[in-house]
């Protein structure tokens, strides 16, 4: 992970209204989502299935700390969920943006419909600009069929031009960023 | 919308406190914070980029559109070319019929309100809910967007909760979160209920078949994704060749709409992607149909002026830097697009009279130019929208009378002119005002005084001046206009002691007239080229290093829109360019020749003085730093004022058709002065000159304003 676009990204998302946290192994990062969870009474959790979701073994630690697990993967009927648990592909330094291909229907309802998203980034994928994640995406010549960009909480000022979090999406995005090899960070604070 | 009613509209705006409240902060803060989110882009290169994608973009329009559809065809789209509104209006509906559709989720489409599809499905029993918050507050109040990017900015918050009460039944405290949170629960259960989402789409990319689609809400993925039908209304100026060209308009769009870096969410489709089925639970296809919404953009496409408005993103920020717009919000103008290129759309979208109140709004201050992310030069186009208008419907008689019979007649106006001058005196008891200047003629005192016609004009003062010079340098040529000529002579004297000073004597040709600003501004452009005629004969002629003139509009004239005014008069043109070349304006002049001794303060500081900066000098003649380097050569500080370069108001004859709006715009102006605690102020535009004048006298204010001119012919005796 480059130090220089993680702090930025930092920053950014930081300066985005959205929480930041940050872990060295996948355990971690299954330590991580349980605190969070367990700051909810039995909260309904939507979860979209991926490898590192999978690996960091989010299933059975959202069952262990009190959570309902909804595995999203599609032709289940849509549900309320309290917290939505996904891995985004990218990350953009340069504006704190979450990048994703959501074209699998529960991608894009575990970061859309519920109050809290935990969203998972590999810090190796933070990209400078969004141009890179354009060319990401457009490297064979066909875009998926629906990209995410998702730059900090729902937000709205249409009222007194008052700034309000979590309008029709998520009112906490946090991103916890998986530094596996440990390289370029100092061990960001925790703040959960 | 009659004249009548249009100005009871704008009444009504401007009585209304918390509209005014609501968009003055609104205008005092997004210049500021529009400015910081652009720190360390270069908005000049990107805008060039954003033109260039653009203009590209409409020489190939009809390829784009057939690269669009095949794309997003290929992808499991239906793209629908709709040559008018009607043809969308009847695609959706027998969409709606086919598929049984009760409820439609839509996120906020201009093109959606811009062809009345919310009021044709309800009328045919299907509910409609916006789902921006703004657009579902008005939706319920039954009212109209107040303002383009923030529909609601006219409503308090115990208004929304009242509101939210009556329509939900149920008691809803009036505190921002809360109402912000009941609308979702409310609208979160429309959007699992509806059987179809609308909306528009920010980009459609040609060789992709992608759509883009920027919400800060979230609204527009909930409408996306939600329900099984999705229909996207977009019109063909949304086309981009390519998908790279996402990130100009991603860079420009939410920066200059409502000054953030990137909006919440950037959601792009390329064509149907998996959703629920309603009746069956089961995951399936989408349905996506989009429409590709012609209605006048073709000709607006086809005009060799008005295609400059094809490279509008719709991003509002001309809006929330006009001084017209800012003061009376979006339910004046009435129609769906607003402000200065609001008029343009809406001519080729609706209809020119729906554009005519529109237009009139617009006082030419340039203020939206420097802002616009598309390029475009919305004042020219209104400019050319007017004298279209004018061609089609005539200028109101006296008008033209003035414009045709006296104007442009130079003996017969400067006869009128003089006697004016000896019969005003009688009717206002010795303070005489100058009613009967034809450019500003007009009873209304209401918020400024108005000056008399000078006794003398200058071309008479200037007969008896002697000009003493040392070593002549040679001749300059001066331009007086018909404010100096016949309002502010002292300011013509100023001018001419000052070249005399730098060793230059002043040669006044005659046979100049007025430069033909007003008749050409008020669209009457015929009588405009009549005069420049004139001014091009009378300058033509003289052997000068410049030609000077001390009032912005009448240099802006000479020096750019008299060639510009005779495309296939080449023997004109080529005259009027020779005189552009030697056309400077006064502060200009004075920066360049200002330099030597003669003006180097000697010693002790002259005092304190503010500059208010005119439009024109500023954003025609890109004049800002001259006068202060002049200012503060000639022993000044300058104590630079809030909102320097805000418009005073007068704007030529918009003072006297729009009193209402001028007055408040010139108050905000003095306020910005006196803050200053300077009790000098310094402009170079005669018309300016006037306004401030006024007010101040008005306010009986102790702060003096002065021409440029005058303050260093002063600062030298
Ligand atoms: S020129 Fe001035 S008044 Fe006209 S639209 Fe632009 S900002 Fe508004
Ligand atoms: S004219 Fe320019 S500033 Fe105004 S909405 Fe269009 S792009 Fe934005």
């Amino acid at each position: 992970m480059n130090r220089k676009l993680w702090n930025q990204f930092k920053e950014r998302v930081l300066n985005l209204s959205g929480e930041v946290l940050y872990a060295e192994d996948k355990k971690e990062v299954g330590e991580l989502i349980s605190r969070l969870i367990s700051q909810y009474p039995n909260p309904m959790v939507g979860v979209a299935v991926s490898p590192l979701i999978e690996e960091s073994g989010v299933v059975e630690l959202v069952e262990k700390s009190g959570g309902i697990i909804d595995r999203i993967s599609g032709g289940e009927p849509v549900r309320e969920f309290k917290i939505g648990i996904s891995e985004m592909d990218l990350g953009i330094a340069q504006t704190g943006s979450l990048v994703q291909d959501a074209t699998d229907l529960g991608k894009r309802l575990v970061s859309m419909l519920p109050e809290i998203h935990i969203a998972l980034l590999r810090g190796e994928n933070i990209v400078p600009c969004l141009q890179d994640a354009l060319d990401h995406f457009y490297r064979k010549g066909i875009p998926p069929g629906y990209i995410a960009f998702i730059s900090g909480p729902s937000r709205t000022a249409d009222i007194e031009r008052v700034l309000t979090i979590g309008v029709h999406g998520p009112e906490r995005l946090v991103v916890i960023v998986l530094n596996e090899r440990g390289e370029g960070t100092k061990r960001g604070k925790k703040r959960v | 919308m009659a004249k009548k009613e249009f100005k009871s509209q704008i009444k009504k705006a401007l009585d209304d406190p918390l509209l005014r409240n609501a968009l003055g902060r609104f205008g005092e803060t997004y210049p500021q914070s529009r400015e910081n989110i652009f720190e360390g882009v270069s908005f000049p290169e990107l805008r060039e980029k954003m033109k260039a994608v653009k203009i590209e973009a409409l020489s190939q329009i009809d390829e784009l559109a057939a690269g669009f559809k095949e794309q997003a065809e290929a992808r499991g789209a239906v793209v629908f070319p709709a040559k008018t509104g009607e043809e969308a209006l009847q695609y959706i509906w027998e969409l709606a019929q086919k598929h049984r559709v009760k409820t439609i989720v839509k996120s906020k489409s201009m093109a959606s309100e811009e062809i009345h599809l919310n009021k044709f499905l309800i009328d045919r029993g299907v509910e409609v809910v916006e789902t921006d918050l703004g657009e579902w507050i008005i939706q319920q109040a039954g009212q109209k967007p107040s303002h383009m990017v923030m529909p609601a900015i006219h409503m308090s918050k115990e208004q929304v909760a009242e509101l939210f009460t009556k329509s939900l039944g149920k008691e809803v405290p009036a505190e921002i979160p809360k109402l912000v949170k009941v609308a979702r629960g409310e609208l979160r259960r429309k959007f699992l209920a509806a059987e179809m989402g609308i909306s528009g789409a920010n980009i459609a990319v040609a060789e992709t078949g992608t759509m883009v689609i920027f919400t800060n809400e979230g609204n527009g993925r909930l409408t996306a994704t939600l329900p099984p039908i999705h229909v996207v209304l977009v019109g063909y100026e949304k086309l981009v060749p390519r998908f790279s060209d996402i990130d100009n308009v991603a860079q420009l769009l939410p920066r200059s709409a409502t000054a953030q870096n990137i909006t919440s969410y950037i959601t792009m489709i390329t064509g149907a992607v998996p959703t629920y089925q309603r009746e069956t639970g089961e995951l399936g296809k989408k349905e996506l149909h989009i429409i590709l919404l012609d209605n006048g953009r073709f000709d607006l496409a086809k005009d060799s002026v008005f295609r400059e408005a094809y490279q509008c993103l719709r991003c509002g920020a001309c809006l929330n830097v006009c001084p017209a717009y800012q003061l009376v919000g979006g339910h004046v103008y009435g129609h769906i697009y607003c402000g200065g290129i609001g008029s343009i759309l809406t001519a080729f979208f609706h209809s020119y009279s729906d554009a005519d109140n529109l237009q009139s709004l617009c006082m030419q201050c340039r203020r939206c130019v420097e802002t616009c992310p598309g390029g475009i030069d919305i004042p020219k186009l209104v400019f050319e929208l007017r004298r279209r208008l004018t061609e089609k419907r005539n200028l109101p008689f006296t008008q033209r009378f003035i414009f045709q019979q006296v104007l442009s007649n130079r003996r017969r106006f400067h006869s009128a002119l003089r006697i004016a001058v000896k019969v005003q005196s009688p009717l206002t008891k010795g303070t005489p005002y100058i009613r009967h200047l034809p450019l500003l003629f007009s009873p209304l005192t209401e918020f400024r005084s108005l000056p008399a016609l000078a006794r003398k004009p200058f071309r008479d003062c200037f007969k008896e001046m002697e000009q003493k010079v040392k070593k002549p340098k040679g001749d300059i040529a001066f331009f007086a206009g018909c404010m100096i000529d016949f309002v502010y002579p002292e300011i013509g004297e100023a001018v001419v002691q000052f070249l005399n000073k730098k060793g230059f004597k002043a040669v006044f040709p005659e046979e100049q007239n007025c430069c033909g600003a007003p008749a050409a501004y008020s669209g009457d452009l015929e009588t405009g080229k009549e005069l420049a005629r004139q001014n091009i004969e009378a300058f033509f002629s003289t052997e000068v290093k410049y030609i000077v003139s001390a009032c912005p509009t009448c240099t802006d004239f000479l020096a750019k829109k008299y060639a510009e005014m005779f495309p296939d008069e080449p023997e004109w043109r080529e005259k009027a360019e020779a005189i552009a070349k030697k056309t400077i304006d006064f502060v200009k002049l004075a920066s360049i020749l200002g330099t030597g001794k003669q003006t180097k303060p000697r010693g002790k500081k002259k005092g304190q003085v503010t500059y208010h900066t005119s439009c024109h000098l500023k954003r025609t003649m890109e004049i800002y730093d001259e006068p202060r380097k002049v200012l503060k050569e000639a022993g000044f500080d300058v104590i630079e004022m809030k909102e320097t370069d805000n418009c005073c108001g007068l704007a030529g004859s918009y003072a006297v058709k729009f009193p209402e709006i001028s007055a408040p715009i010139l108050e905000r102006k003095l306020n910005n002065i006196e803050e200053t605690g300077v009790d000098l102020v310094a402009v170079d535009c005669p018309g300016c000159l006037l306004q401030l004048r006024g007010g101040l006298d008005k306010r009986n204010s102790r702060i003096k304003a002065k021409h440029t001119a005058q303050i260093l012919a002063e600062g030298r005796a």
